[in-house]
Parts: structure tokens; sequence; C-alpha cells
């Protein structure tokens, strides 16, 4: 707890510096984790958490194949690809004791605090736009709310396949998954005036891919994911005692 | 005799490859999103190919449930993500297992915009103008302001490993070894398609566009007129379809 308490810390005095220096974190998913939520990483597919499905993809415990997509930084949680190639632990989602975490709003107004940061670089960059894209956005909104942490348990105990697990040994690519965070998201984007239609959709075409969240509901200014998997902690599996 | 057909699939997939889509500078952009939202092994499938609702097909019987196995050709786009061509030739498992459903990341607005070049040639950004684009010619594309491709309620299909193993195992057995690919997962969703025309396009060309577009991506639906004359559109919207799978070469392991 006071390790955590400790990087959290180390983290807001790192952003702090970085907003100092003019090397502004842009809200994408991997920022906003790497801010808030110490030790999460991204992971693709996002998925929506389902509280009856024992085989689910993503629960705490499971065994899964992952590619690396995007490293950690200073600045940005990593980003994994799910390979679907997992072992369940086979124990709902519903019987798991979760923790509450604190929500999250993260505003980024473009026309003053990445200018005044002299950010706007680095945001274009992060954000894989073009010079004259990036000068169509006014206001980023990214609130996470009521977001649940579900961590692996001693009780009660995996049920996992045994064939499944030796199917699975000797991978090199394989991780427990420790913990996960399920939670709503939702990204508001605010354009300024007299942005065309056809400009407005391209450009939110490509933020969706580029901020790396799953909408699984909304509109097209007014994203937003219910219930849905956001990150994941993922650790080593010891190879002789996978379970 | 299993030579002859693994010798005769082989022959097959070629000649499907040789005429393969993939390089088509839509698709293989197409796949850049996928691979952007879904992750880096999922791969499009093109055309879009229909699936029955778990429902409808209590038994699974139908092309695209997890654990079938396929006959597939798989082509390299330029930035490294995989395109698959449907050959429509499947086996499915004598019991095939229920597929875990998950709602996951709707692809939305997914927009080319299209431009004329200097020198009449139609392009897109980042093509070159010798580019195929969704199957058009560049005849018919220089009438196309954008192509817009939009995927609601997306839900992906998937099952746990040693189930996958075991399904696959179990259809080889029963169909042979002339298949290539286990499907591992699929992802399905209600796909939108709108073109929007330069202004002043001729009705009768517009119609033949959209035409070209059916025929080419399978669609079934006719098209929806819309827009305005400034701004005429032809919107096509069908649903469920696969729009991307993951597949592994056979056998699993």
């Amino acid at each position: 707890m006071r390790a955590a308490n400790g990087l959290r810390l180390a983290a807001t005095l790192l952003a702090a510096f970085a907003v100092g220096t003019g090397c502004t974190p842009v809200p994408t998913l991997r920022n906003v984790l790497a801010q808030h939520y110490a030790g999460y990483d991204q992971v693709l597919p996002a998925s929506e958490a389902l509280p009856n499905e024992p085989r689910y993809e993503y629960l705490p415990g499971n065994i899964a194949a992952f590619t690396l997509t995007e490293p950690r930084s200073i600045f940005a949680a990593a980003s994994w690809s799910s390979k679907s190639d997992y072992c369940s632990i086979n124990v709902p989602l519903s019987l798991f004791r979760p923790k509450q975490r604190n929500s999250t709003i993260v505003v980024h107004d473009f026309d003053l605090s990445l200018r005044r940061a002299l950010g706007l670089k680095k945001a274009q960059a992060d954000l894989q736009l073009e010079p004259n894209e990036i000068e169509l956005l006014r206001k980023v909104e990214i609130r996470i709310s009521s977001p649940k942490e579900y961590f692996v348990q001693k009780t009660p105990k995996p049920d996992f396949v045994q064939s499944c697990l030796a199917a699975m040994t000797g991978r090199t690519d394989i991780k427990r998954i420790r913990a996960i965070l399920v939670g709503d998201i939702s990204i508001k984007i605010l354009f300024k005036e007299n942005v065309g239609f056809l400009s407005k959709t391209a450009l939110l075409g490509k933020l969706q891919s580029n901020f790396g969240f799953g909408f699984l509901n909304g509109t097209a200014q007014d994203m937003s994911a219910t219930n849905v998997v956001f990150a994941a902690r993922l650790g080593a599996v010891r190879q002789n005692t996978p379970h | 005799m299993r030579l002859a057909l693994t010798a005769a699939t082989l022959l097959l997939s070629a000649a499907i490859s040789s005429q393969s889509l993939a390089r088509d500078f839509g698709y293989e952009k197409f796949e850049d999103a996928v691979r952007a939202v879904y992750g880096q092994d999922y791969g499009t499938m093109i055309p879009f190919d229909d699936i029955t609702s778990p429902a409808d097909d209590p038994t699974r019987r139908g092309e695209g449930y997890p654990g079938q196995i396929m006959n597939l050709a798989a082509a390299r786009g330029r930035n490294g993500g995989v395109v698959y061509t449907n050959a429509d030739v499947y086996c499915t498992p004598p019991a095939s297992p229920a597929p875990i459903v998950v709602g996951t990341t709707q692809l939305k607005n997914w927009l080319y915009r299209t431009e004329i070049g200097l020198n009449g040639d139609f392009t897109v950004t980042g093509a070159s103008p010798s580019d195929v684009i969704f199957q058009l010619s560049a005849l018919d594309a220089k009438y196309v302001n954008s192509f817009s491709i939009q995927i609601l309620n997306v839900r992906r299909y998937y099952l746990p490993r040693n189930d996958l193993i075991n399904a696959t195992k179990s259809a080889t057995a029963a169909c042979g070894p002339n298949f290539a690919y286990g499907l591992t997962s699929t992802l399905v969703g209600d796909v939108t398609i709108t073109i929007a025309f330069v202004a002043g396009v001729d009705s009768g060309i517009a119609a033949n566009i959209g035409q070209h577009v059916k025929l080419n991506l399978k669609l079934h639906a006719l098209a929806v007129r819309g827009g305005s004359d400034t701004n005429p559109l032809l919107v096509f919207s069908e649903g469920p379809k696969i729009f991307a799978i993951r597949a592994e070469p056979l056998p699993l392991k």
C-alpha cells in the first residue's frame, strides 16, 4: 500500500514536472491509466464484463496469451493485445469481491492548456494527427466513472481444465491476469466552430482508434462504454505450477 | 489419398491467393483500423460474411463459429495486418461448442476521403494512383467524395483454448485433413457503408457505382439514397456480418 502511494506520488510529481517543462501527457487511455491507475495496462480488445460467465476471458487468475503492442513509458501504460488463447479459472465475476476505485475526469483544452504548455506537437504525435487536424479540436474530456477493481482471491479456488493448462505449458507469451478494472467510460469531444461534417467524421474515426477506448454505445461526438473492462494488471506465470 | 487432398488444398489456396483482394488499398487500411481497435491478431474478412445468430442456429452449423475449420486465403497487408479472403469452405465439429458472446468496441465513422490528383487521377491519402480501393475502378472512384464504414452492435465470439483444441480436432477427424485454418475468434456487427458522391453526379452513375459496391462486397440490401443534390449519398445497411476473424494454422497446439 505504501509502495503504491509512493508510486502515485512519483507519477504525480513527474506529471507536474512534465507540464512545467512542456511535455504534457495527452489524455489517451494509456496516459490516463499511467496517471490515475498506476500498474494497470490497456488490454485489447475491450470487452464488456460478463458477471455470470465462468469461462470469461478477462477473469482475474486466468492464464492467457498476450502480445505487447506498446511498451510502458513514464507517461503511458503499456498496451497488450489478447491472443484469445487462454485457460479460464471457471469462477464467474459475480463471485469476486470487487474494490471501489476513484472516478477520474481528465479535461484537455487544446486552445489553452496544451498551447500554454507547448505540448501541441506531442499531442499531435500521440494522437497521430496531421497538423491541420489537431487545429480542429477545442476540448477533449475523458471520464471514468465507478471503476471497480477485481483481483485474484484465495476463495473460491480456481477450477482450471488441466488439458488447457497442459496445452499452454512452455509458451513464452502467457501471462496471469492479476486484476482488472471495470467501469463506465465516456469521451466528449468539442470541435472548433465552422468545422465541416466530413472533417469531424474523419477526425473522430481517427481519434477512436488512437484513444484506444472501446465504445459500446454512443453518438459520434459523445462516446461511451458501459461496464467495460478497460485495463488489466498482468503478471508472470510460473511455468512449473501455473495454477 | 490424404496427400492428394492436401496438394489439392494447397493448389486451391494458391488459386485464391492469386486473385486475392488483399492488395486492395481500402481493405488494407480497414485492416489497420481493425488491428488498432481490436488488437494485433485480428484480420479483416473479405467480403464481409453473413452469420446466423446463435438463437437461430442452436447447433451452430452456419459459418463463422469458433472451433470450425476453414480454408482461407491469407495475405499480409502493407502495414503487417492480415486480410483473409473467405472461400466459403468450412467444416463444423460434430458437437459445435457454444461460443462466449461479448460486446466490444464499435468501429464508428471510419472514413476515406478521395482526392483528385493534379493530373486528374483518383487517389486517397496515402494511396498511389494505381491502387485499387474497395474494388472500385478509378473510373468509378472519381465520382466518389468519401467512402465510410460504420460497424455497430459489435459482438466477439470466442472460446477457451481447450474448447478450441477439442473442437478443431473433432472437426478434422470428421471432415478430413484438407483444411488449413482453425477459427478461434470472430467479430460480428451491423455494417453500414455510406458512399458520398461529388456534387452534381448523374443519378445513373451513382446507381451504377452502388451496384459495383453491392456486388464486390456481396451485400444483399438495396442502397438507400440520401443527402442532397450537393451532397448525394448512397447508404447500405446490413447485419449481422462477420468483418474480422482470428484464425490459426491447423493443428492448434
